[in-house]
């Protein structure tokens, strides 16, 4: 049906915070993918999402779906004529309308028969599981109902794209959920190629197929969710997936480096070109507890295990777990523990990470 | 930037024209006409030499020398701040006696006082000419047949009675204004200042009368501008003593031989007053903030009167009696009198005008038609209007949109009398002659009243979640249907009240018509101008009754569909 292709796409705000929302992202959304573009508010992937709606006009680049180019600085082809569907954060279902109403309207826009306008939209409200309330208007929904809305109204004119713009922000942890598997089996029923705007790196998980991770109006990292996670390229990536520690380190030689006073072994996937300052994540269930066996000396060691020394500051019981903040002198470094694992507040800990959790990206 | 350059040009799936913008650009078109061209024109022709087209200052040194055309800036001065003053001093304690104390009766009192809003001061004129004219005024008589002296005391053509009449008509700005800062004034204030061992009267004296201090300057600013621009009230009251005030002068360089640069010149110190005090209105309001911090809506305690409750209540009655109750009997019972001097007695007590004003006079009957017809079709030009700018600035449809939201309020600082010169010096001439027409008048109506339109379209337009049209617009609508389908439907109470707010005003509208209407297309306001100078008051009465009627079922119908508060933009 249709791939996007975003080259070079950059967008300012006039005004006093002049940034550029967008600064020269390059992206290409395969057919049929569901691409989620996820960052911190202020990222840009609103005003992105925006620009492939049609709704803005980029400063420079452009956007093609399929072979055609929809969006230069010149010319932008108006929202009408993209055949690309828009999920709004706050579902935008129309209040003068009623759900039946709300559905139709894309199909009277395209001036349909008024029996297919009725099959089409019994079907789509079916899809939905939302024939009973055809006649309600909106106010008498739920928010969840109303979302579906908002989903059938996008769907039934098959469009070539769906744009999901915070779909499930405004729906309590259930719901989401539930939408979360509505949406994707909306995705796997037609195929559509869905761009999702989250903040929730959750939620980009479940939903989609890759994740484009932005931060200030670039795009941090592209990849799979398994990629993003097992091989962030940043500090930033780590930190906004899953979580990580940060530690500061220093790059001695080839998949080595040497933190808070310990040399550790560090996985070898990362290009060593560069030596000096770097930064060493470590994600805190990674980490456990050494065995005391007398043997207390730092570092890498024979068994594939990283020792790192260190003084608990805290401790909290989290009932799944017990969260440990520990200070490695230098450093802090976070760690869940078991919750049966119970070690005092300013006790002496020693730590082991394998090797395989330790990765190194470029010093921040 | 080099680089989009050589980019392909985007494909269009539909090659479908998209008439969106027609309608936009057809829009300010129609903005310019209205506002811009007039304003335009009045300024222009100020500085033109009459007749020949050179610039010169001469309008103005004319204007501004002879000592005839400078008495009339003098009476409106004195009769304005007059007015002001008087309005301010009888507004604010009714304002206060109705928002705080246990006086009785006081929601009748508020509708008798919002009934005083609505009635156009011009109609109370005509109906203070029935009760206080020299010789055959009602009191007047009354007084006479036992004093038995020739005439009663009262005359009220006089800058005195000009002065009373209005006076009674502004009351209503004061009173709002200040009620409503009464209402929002937490009460904790002023029981700060008992507790502190003030008495009531040094509570009111120093904390709560400076509170409202801006909604009483507020109060006072309106009232005088809408006394220096008045041209009903002098019209009826001041040209038969012979006393011309600014708006009368005016009317006077419109007789033959028209003096059009002259006027406009004449006009300007009029145009900047309003402009100025406009703006210090503005910064006043603005600063009221002070006065509303903490102003919840908690139940307040009203003030016990004790035995001043019915002294006071005499004194509250007062301004309606003489406002409405005294008026609109008056002009009731002069329409059901054959003859108006012989007062409503029985033989006397007759539907004859009714019936000659709506059937057998056909003067009358176009007036009628022309007044509510001119009158729909201003307020529905100008809710258009004010909703397709409101949605242009509000979008930003395109950089600096919002400069064409500050063209639709221009007219705001305009007055009538001034804004029908700039109308009239625009059109009466090619390329587009209309006076003579219905259209002029039309155009003065709409560009009169278009910023009350604006003003209420403007907040609800911005209160529609942008999603909502955009919605429509990913699904394949155009941006002039998603208005059309989405954008309007939800606005159709805004766009109702609009319609209204407009149409009220326009049916009561004499200051412009009267510089641009002909017999062909007289209205029943200038009807009611000319049967006064024909000296025809039974006819006055029934158009004066027949105005009232209407405007008091609309806005009742309005009331009941569209609820208490649709009328509230236009007091601000």
């Amino acid at each position: 049906m249709a791939r996007i292709d975003i080259a070079g796409l950059t967008k300012s705000y006039i005004g006093r915070n002049a940034a550029r929302a967008v600064d020269s992202i390059d992206l290409a959304i395969k057919d049929g993918e569901v691409m989620a573009l996820v960052g911190p508010s202020g990222c840009g992937k609103t005003t992105t999402l925006q620009l492939l709606a049609g709704f803005l006009k980029p400063d420079a680049g452009t956007i093609t779906v399929g072979d055609r180019v929809v969006s230069t600085a010149k010319h932008v082809v108006p929202p009408e004529r993209r055949r690309m569907s828009l999920i709004f954060q706050s579902y935008a279902v129309w209040p003068h309308k009623t759900v039946f109403e709300n559905v139709a309207y894309g199909l009277r826009v395209m001036k349909l028969s008024r029996s297919e306008i009725e099959d089409r939209t019994t079907a789509v409200l079916r899809t939905v599981r939302m024939t009973d309330l055809a006649q309600r208007y909106p106010s008498e929904l739920s928010g969840g109902q109303q979302q579906r809305v908002a989903l059938a109204r996008a769907v039934v004119v098959n469009p070539e794209t769906l744009l999901l713009d915070e779909p499930l922000s405004n729906l309590d942890a259930n719901l989401r959920e539930e939408m979360r598997f509505e949406i994707r089996r909306i995705h796997d029923t037609t195929g559509i190629t869905m761009v999702y705007v989250t903040h929730d790196q959750t939620e980009a998980m479940v939903a989609a197929d890759r994740i484009a991770l932005m931060r200030g109006g670039k795009i941090a990292q592209v990849g799979t969710a398994h990629e993003i996670y097992e091989k962030p390229a940043t500090a930033f990536v780590a930190t906004f997936v899953g979580g990580t520690n940060t530690l500061p380190a220093t790059l001695i030689e080839p998949h080595l480096v040497e933190c808070c006073g310990a040399r550790l072994r560090v996985r070898d996937d990362f290009d060593a070109a560069t030596r000096g300052p770097v930064t060493l994540c470590i994600r805190p269930h990674a980490i456990g507890f050494a065995e005391r066996n007398g043997d207390d000396a730092t570092g890498y060691r024979e068994n594939g295990m990283n020792r790192l020394a260190g003084t608990v500051l805290r401790q909290t019981y989290l009932g799944a777990a017990r969260d440990y903040l520990i200070d490695l002198g230098g450093a802090q470094i976070r760690m869940a523990a078991p919750p049966s694992v119970d070690r005092a507040v300013g006790s002496t800990v020693h730590l082991d990470v394998a090797v395989d959790a330790c990765r190194v990206v470029p010093g921040d | 930037m080099a680089a989009t350059a050589t980019a392909p040009r985007p494909v269009e799936r539909s090659g479908s024209f998209d008439i969106g913008p027609v309608f936009f650009i057809g829009a300010i078109v129609v903005l310019a006409i209205l506002v811009i061209v007039p304003i335009g024109w009045l300024l222009l022709i100020s500085v033109q030499v009459p007749d020949a087209g050179g610039l010169t200052l001469g309008n103005y040194v004319e204007a501004f020398s002879k000592s005839i055309y400078l008495r009339p800036i003098i009476n409106s001065f004195v009769l304005a701040t007059s007015v002001a003053t008087i309005a301010a001093l009888l507004g604010t304690p009714l304002a206060w006696l109705i928002a705080r104390t246990d006086l009785p009766g006081r929601k009748w009192l508020r509708a008798l006082i919002t009934a005083a809003f609505v009635t156009p001061s011009f109609i109370g004129a005509e109906a203070w000419i029935l009760l206080a004219a020299p010789n055959s005024g009602w009191i007047n008589r009354t007084i006479a047949s036992f004093t038995h002296a020739d005439h009663g005391p009262l005359n009220i053509f006089s800058l005195g009675g000009a002065i009373f009449v209005m006076a009674l008509y502004n009351v209503p700005y004061t009173f709002t204004f200040v009620a409503g800062g009464l209402e929002l004034l937490p009460v904790e204030l002023e029981d700060a200042s008992s507790t502190l061992g003030a008495s009531a009267w040094r509570t009111m004296r120093s904390i709560t009368l400076p509170l409202v201090m801006p909604a009483i300057v507020a109060g006072f600013i309106m009232s005088f501008l809408e006394a220096i621009a008045e041209f009903g009230t002098p019209a009826f009251l001041l040209i038969p003593a012979r006393t011309q005030v600014v708006t009368t002068q005016l009317y006077l360089f419109f007789q033959f031989p028209v003096r059009t640069e002259l006027a406009a010149a004449y006009a300007m110190p009029l145009l900047g007053v309003t402009l100025g005090l406009l703006l210090l209105q503005r910064r006043i309001l603005g600063r009221r903030k002070f006065t509303v911090v903490g102003g919840k809506g908690g139940r307040r305690r009203l003030i016990s009167l004790g035995a001043w409750r019915w002294p006071l209540l005499g004194f509250a009655l007062l301004v309606p009696l003489c406002s409405v109750v005294l008026p609109y009997l008056a002009l009731l019972a002069t329409s059901l009198s054959r003859i108006w001097s012989t007062g409503p007695v029985p033989g006397n007590l007759t539907l004859y005008w009714y019936h000659w004003a709506i059937f057998d006079n056909a003067e009358t009957r176009r007036a009628i038609f022309h007044s509510l017809t001119y009158g729909a079709a201003a307020a529905t030009i100008a809710t258009i209007i004010a909703f397709l700018i409101a949605y242009t600035a509000n979008r930003r449809l395109f950089p600096g949109a919002q400069v064409l939201g500050i063209v639709c309020m221009a007219p705001f600082v305009v007055p009538g009398i001034v804004l029908a010169i700039g109308i009239y010096a625009a059109y009466s001439h090619p390329p587009l002659v209309l006076y003579g027409t219905a259209a002029i008048l039309i155009i003065a109506f709409t560009t009169r009243f278009l910023p009350i339109a604006y003003s209420n379209l403007n907040t609800m337009v911005a209160a529609v979640n942008p999603d909502l049209e955009n919605a429509a617009r990913t699904l394949g609508a155009t941006r002039l249907r998603a208005l059309r389908t989405i954008t309007a439907p939800l606005l159709r109470r805004g766009l109702l009240a609009s319609w209204l707010l407009v149409f009220i005003p326009a049916i009561r509208e004499l200051s412009s018509a009267i510089f641009l209407f002909t017999p062909r297309t007289a209205t029943m306001t200038t009807q009611i101008f000319d049967f006064t100078d024909a000296g025809n008051y039974e006819a006055v009465a029934t158009l004066a009754i027949l105005i009232l009627a209407i405007t008091i079922v609309i806005v009742s119908v309005a009331y009941r569909f569209l609820g208490r508060d649709f009328m509230e933009t236009t007091s601000t």
